[in-house]
């Protein structure tokens, strides 16, 4: 998978090799492999749960956009930048 | 060799080789003793620990920071003492985490002991570890060990130049922030649940990071704020 393969029928789904944790605000994603860590809130803790390997990027975008009542093309451009960034960091692949 | 299925560890030690002994029983033991310990429901988390009446103050961060003198001044004043360096969490489902003591030798750098004056005797008689510390069995210091506590504060000490000491409330998403290098990484539902653990203990106590430049003020400090009797 390449940074700029991400479209709307991408089904992102999170490496097992992930262990995660929810604190307050933010949810931690700490990488096993490497011992890196990294933090989401809001929208983008939403879409690292449906990234489940079942459902499509546009799936996503639109039930995050209901559950947070935002304008679809601005979610859809958050998810296409957080799944491009999640990829390069080895977090997740597309299960297309 | 550390074999978990069977719980068990061989190491082979070559014999007076002090250095090799040094990281037999404080690297290589440690870290599958404390592999075993959580298939077992223990999780380890870096930090020292004292309580007063069965609650907890655990000194979390890295070497450095100040968490065995911290936890030998507590100790000398009085608090209960379950260790300098390490602690283990013990899940409790659906309930409140309890602190298990590991109470190994307390190790003081070189320079700490001016904060002891009354254990220079001893000191004086003693040479530095292969880690280039002062080890002390905590009975020879005069700190009495408790086996498990109820944890209730978290700090996160720093150690600065001057000033006085002061307390600043962390949230609890810093405060997990900071302890997520505690997970050691082996295979992943063994550091899942370390993670939970680790979670469940930042959300079940309050957080603070302790700035102080003498440790000696650190004890009253905290006994305020375990006391619930200064607000932040």
């Amino acid at each position: 998978v390449t940074d700029s393969s991400w479209d709307d029928q991408s089904v992102p789904r999170r490496r097992a090799s992930v262990a995660t944790q929810q604190a307050l605000h933010t949810l931690v994603l700490l990488d096993l492999l490497t011992g890196r860590y990294f933090t989401l809130e809001g929208s983008g803790d939403r879409m690292w749960e449906l990234s489940d390997g079942s459902r499509t990027l546009a799936d996503i975008v639109t039930e995050v956009a209901a559950t947070f009542a935002a304008e679809p093309s601005t979610v859809r451009g958050d998810a296409l930048e957080l799944f491009e960034r999640l990829t390069r960091e080895g977090l997740v692949d597309d299960a297309r | 060799v550390c074999d978990p299925s069977k719980a068990e560890i061989r190491i082979a030690v070559r014999p007076g080789d002090e250095r090799a002994l040094f990281n037999a029983a404080h690297l290589f033991l440690s870290v599958c003793l404390l592999e075993l310990l959580k298939r077992r429901g223990r999780f380890p988390v870096h930090a020292g620990t004292i309580a007063d009446h069965g609650r907890a103050v655990l000194f979390a961060g890295p070497s450095g920071v100040g968490k065995s003198t911290l936890s030998l001044v507590a100790a000398r004043a009085g608090w209960d003492f379950l260790g300098d360096d390490v602690a283990l969490i013990r899940a409790t489902p659906g309930g409140r985490p309890t602190v298990l003591a590991f109470p190994d030798e307390i190790d003081l750098v070189p320079g700490a002991e001016r904060f002891f004056p009354a254990l220079a005797p001893m000191l004086a008689e003693r040479r530095p570890s292969a880690a280039g510390k002062y080890s002390f069995d905590p009975a020879e210091v005069g700190a009495r060990v408790a086996w498990s506590a109820m944890p209730v504060l978290l700090v996160l000490p720093r150690i600065v130049d001057h000033g006085p000491a002061s307390l600043r409330r962390l949230t609890i998403d810093e405060a997990l922030l900071a302890l997520v290098p505690n997970i050691v990484r082996t295979e992943r539902a063994a550091s899942q649940c370390h993670f939970d653990a680790l979670g469940d203990l930042v959300r079940s106590t309050i957080a603070f990071a302790l700035e102080f430049a003498d440790p000696l003020a650190a004890p009253a400090l905290l006994r305020e704020a375990l006391q619930g009797g200064t607000s932040f």
